[in-house]
């Protein structure tokens, strides 16, 4: 297919990401909105790599480290919501203001 | 024909990752939402192997499919009466959100689908091939990128136990570090332990 | 013995009082009182030295000691010099300033012992020394003002002395804004002359003004070139009315009383007032180019030392009756010169110092007897001191005499120069003044010996009068020295022309005829006035003061309502000024600053909605944006397709 749908695909795939991220109030189901826009990311840059640049390894070396960042991300974002519910009893997002101002 | 099943095999596999991806962000149940993830990130491998990128294809499987999703259930389990089934699941910003996001997306479409990119119309080796570049890359010019993706993964290790360890400390039950590397020392109570050092 | 004190520095004239006045102001803020005992040590020497700088400095006909410092040149070519210019007339004036200022500091020592502020006061006094010389050592318009107002400042600061007392800081008010009214004209005056001249040098615009009315100069800033020659000179005399207490400004110097005697006597009586007289003295030529100049000046000396004298003649408090004497005997310097003879009203100022310090620093040694009473000052309770103080007495009685202008004193040789300088002028105006300095003369004789008979003679009128003592030695040496120069200064300066060819600095003088009617007429009617006070005063006299009985009581003891005048309709009137002006200060000008400020509250209340602590909108408001980027990119792709 061509270039443009799998960009199309990972646009949609990043707004509805964003959507979840800003919507939801549970916090593990914000940091699932945040799974979604960095798997819609690396569909992009593989996009862009197969159609772009396809003898390069660049992009891949790319989408690696970015694979291995998002892992990263969910394990210490998940360790934190397991502290924040440890401490506040909740895992409500909108509990978490004291940066009110 | 070819054509007709390339087409298909696309069309089905995003919708594969779009439907669901909608589902996780809308579901009623935080674990339903959690397992709606799933199809999703196999629609995104997909994507990947329709894109003849062989390694992310089983790569996407294996660490977001098994470790990630896993992950996020088991948090999901671990918290699992936090929040009332009742209350909303949606803040207020839902509907703004909504329109915002949709504007973004139709927008970023319309964009990315207008614009004139320099086409390359040379291809991109099998699966072997392609593994052994990536694995030649990741040892030869990339390696520092990569000693340090490790390094990230290594501190996200670390960061990860001691968070979930923090604020606890040496009770009966749970023996300080100290009495576990040394356990011929004989067992104190928590008073002298703590005055003691 | 003077010789060698020319080797020191002429600047030291002026300054050295001004670092005794540093080091004393130091002592009085470290509130050290075992230092303090030594500031009028300091003091002392500072105005002995200045004293002998000035006298190892004789000018000696043409030549006399100068020095220039150059301050600042401003760009269209006016610099700025201080200097010291001891010519004749500036040296009579140091050693005025420098003598009278030594025996006050003596005579401060007695009467100001034990007082808290030991050491302010002697550092306002040396303060003052320095900025009295440094006026008269002037040689252009910029030092003599700038001195001019610092004279102000040290009188300001005199006067309320004893500022915790509210009729004293009132007084110091009065007395630094009443002569500030004055001193706006004044610097007007110097503005105008400065720009017509170009310079602030008396010669250079003493040439100018001499250029203008023999026609050779017009272009002249604002005016035609003869309303200018009356203009400016005018006023500057506002500037002296203001020191100098003349009518209409004389309003501060009674006031002034509030502050301690030896003040009075330094300040009020020989030196600060004697300003305006010099000032005019200095820059006669400016005043004689314009006759109308001229006979404002005469009219408002004469029409002062008039109304002053009859005030003196009512007065109960002891000081109040040497001020009006003060202000009336300044008229009497203004007639003098206003006739155009700068010799006659430099002598009478000379000769007034001297006994008007002397009845001062009596006065205060009166009062300093007195100082348990009540009301020290007043005369009413005086009486029968003569026994009890003889010095005082006798040095009083000797100041009186110079004042009443007694034939053979010192008052009475000025006196008779003014009179004879004005006979001498032949215009109407100066027949009239001449006719009222009589009868002021008369007026003067009699009040001074009523005070002196009230003070010394008859029986005690209260207790504290019967238990009156001489003073201590440092203020009856003061008083000694000072009688003996009332009597013989003025025989000494009038004999053989010495002290007009002294300030004529080798040219040619005329010399002095007296008239041999006129000396006469004015002997009369001193005579008259001292015989009619022993006549009302010299018994004891029941318990009303005669004076109430006389024709104009009223008036003169409602001071002529000219302080009426300022209170209720000039003060009035500057105050409601002020509150308009307040009244849009706080409401239009701070309006509008609230205003600012409110909106800026209200912005930053808007805004505070916005930080929330909810990442989640903050998540959102990034994507809104991300939304118009996309948005701006697509309009240009499609606008550039």
């Amino acid at each position: 297919m061509e270039l443009s749908n799998y960009l199309i695909v990972g646009a949609v795939l990043f707004a509805i990401g964003a959507y979840g991220t800003i919507t939801r109030r549970n916090a593990i189901a914000v940091l699932m909105g945040i799974e979604l826009m960095l798997n819609a990311a690396n569909i992009n840059f593989l996009a862009f790599w197969r159609f772009l640049h396809p003898t390069s390894m660049e992009p891949q070396v790319f989408v690696l480290v970015g694979l291995t960042v998002a892992a990263a991300d969910a394990a210490i974002g998940l360790a934190v919501v397991l502290n924040l519910y440890r401490d506040f009893g909740a895992v409500e997002v909108d509990r978490a203001d004291t940066l009110k101002g | 024909m070819m054509h007709f099943a390339m087409q298909t095999a696309f069309w089905s596999l995003a919708a594969l990752t779009i439907i669901p991806a909608l589902c996780v962000v809308n579901a009623r149940s935080i674990v339903h939402a959690g397992f709606w993830l799933l199809p999703c990130f196999l629609g995104v491998a997909g994507l990947y192997a329709a894109l003849e990128a062989h390694f992310f294809f089983v790569t996407q499987i294996m660490i977001y499919a098994g470790a990630i999703l896993v992950l996020v259930l088991f948090a999901l389990m671990l918290t699992r009466n936090a929040m009332d089934p009742g209350a909303p699941q949606h803040n207020r910003l839902r509907p703004a959100a909504g329109v915002i996001c949709a504007a973004f997306g139709i927008l970023a479409s319309y964009t990315l689908s207008h614009h004139h990119w320099n086409l390359s119309t040379a291809l991109p080796g099998d699966a072997q091939t392609q593994t052994q570049a990536l694995g030649d890359a990741l040892i030869g010019l990339y390696a520092v990128p990569f000693e340090v993706a490790s390094l990230l993964l290594l501190s996200a290790l670390i960061g990860a136990v001691v968070l979930a360890k923090a604020d606890r400390g040496p009770t009966a039950d749970t023996p300080a570090l100290a009495d576990l590397m040394s356990p011929s020392q004989p067992a104190q109570s928590d008073h002298e332990r703590i005055g003691g050092h | 013995m003077i010789a060698p004190f020319s080797a020191l520095p002429l600047w030291l004239l002026p300054l050295a009082p001004l670092v005794a006045a540093v080091i004393c102001a130091i002592i009085a803020v470290s509130g050290s009182r075992r230092a303090g005992k030594i500031t009028p040590v300091l003091t002392v020497f500072a105005t002995l030295i200045s004293g002998l700088i000035a006298a190892a400095h004789f000018p000696q006909g043409e030549k006399f000691a100068s020095q220039t410092y150059e301050w600042l040149t401003i760009r269209s070519g006016i610099t700025i010099t201080l200097s010291v210019h001891l010519d004749a007339l500036a040296w009579t004036m140091v050693a005025v300033v420098t003598f009278v200022s030594l025996l006050v500091q003596i005579y401060s020592t007695g009467y100001m012992k034990g007082e808290p502020g030991y050491a302010r006061y002697f550092a306002c006094v040396s303060m003052f020394t320095c900025s009295m010389l440094g006026l008269v050592l002037a040689d252009n318009l910029f030092q003599l003002y700038v001195c001019w107002e610092l004279v102000g400042i040290c009188s300001y600061l005199l006067i309320g002395f004893w500022w915790t007392k509210k009729s004293a800081a009132d007084a110091s008010k009065k007395a630094f804004i009443v002569t500030r009214f004055g001193d706006v004209g004044f610097f007007l005056g110097v503005l105008l002359l400065v720009s017509a001249a170009g310079s602030f040098q008396f010669s250079a615009v003493e040439t100018t003004i001499n250029q203008i009315a023999n026609g050779q100069l017009t272009a002249l800033p604002l005016f035609s070139a003869q309303t200018f020659l009356v203009v400016a000179p005018l006023l500057l005399f506002c500037g002296a009315v203001g020191k100098s207490a003349q009518f209409p400004l004389h309003v501060w110097l009674p006031d002034a009383m509030e502050g301690p005697t030896p003040v009075s006597a330094l300040i009020h009586a020989a030196t600060m007032v004697a300003a305006g007289v010099y000032m005019v003295a200095r820059l006669l030529p400016i005043f004689a180019a314009s006759q109308v100049v001229m006979n404002v000046v005469i009219i408002t000396g004469s029409l002062t030392a008039l109304i002053a004298a009859t005030i003196a003649l009512v007065q109960t408090d002891i000081k109040k009756v040497m001020a009006y004497s003060t202000i009336s005997q300044l008229g009497y310097m203004f007639v003098g010169l206003g006739v155009g003879n700068r010799d006659a009203g430099m002598f009478h100022l000379v000769t007034h110092a001297m006994f008007k310090a002397l009845l001062f620093l009596t006065a205060g040694s009166v009062i300093h007897a007195l100082h348990h009473s009540a009301a020290p000052n007043d005369m009413r309770l005086m009486g029968g001191l003569g026994k009890r103080m003889r010095v005082t007495a006798i040095t009083c009685g000797i100041g009186v005499l110079a004042l009443a202008g007694l034939p053979g004193l010192s008052g009475f040789w000025s006196k008779d120069a003014i009179l004879g300088a004005a006979l001498e002028k032949h215009t109407p105006v100066a027949n009239i003044a001449l006719v009222v300095a009589l009868l002021v003369a008369a007026l003067t004789a009699f009040y001074s010996c009523r005070m002196w008979l009230l003070t010394f003679a008859g029986e005690p009128r209260s207790k504290d009068a019967e238990h009156a003592h001489e003073g201590p030695a440092s203020m009856t040496v003061p008083l000694a020295l000072l009688a003996v120069l009332s009597v013989v200064l003025g025989i000494w300066l009038h004999a053989n022309g010495r002290f007009t060819s002294f300030l004529a600095a080798g040219k040619e003088s005329a010399p002095e005829g007296m008239t041999l009617w006129l000396v006469g007429l004015a002997s009369i009617c001193s005579l008259a006035g001292i015989f009619g006070a022993w006549l009302v005063y010299g018994k004891t006299y029941s318990t009303t003061d005669p004076v109430e009985k006389a024709p104009g009581y009223a008036l003169f003891v409602n001071l002529w309502y000219v302080e009426a005048f300022w209170t209720k309709i000039a003060a009035r009137g500057a105050l409601a000024t002020g509150r308009a002006v307040a009244w849009f200060d706080r409401t239009v000008i701070d309006g509008l600053v609230n205003v600012v400020g409110g909106a800026c509250q209200l912005l930053g209340n808007g805004l505070r909605r916005s930080a929330t602590g909810q990442t989640q909108l903050y998540t959102t408001v990034v994507m809104a944006g991300l939304v118009i980027v996309a948005l701006a990119v697509a309009i240009m792709q499609s606008g550039g397709r």
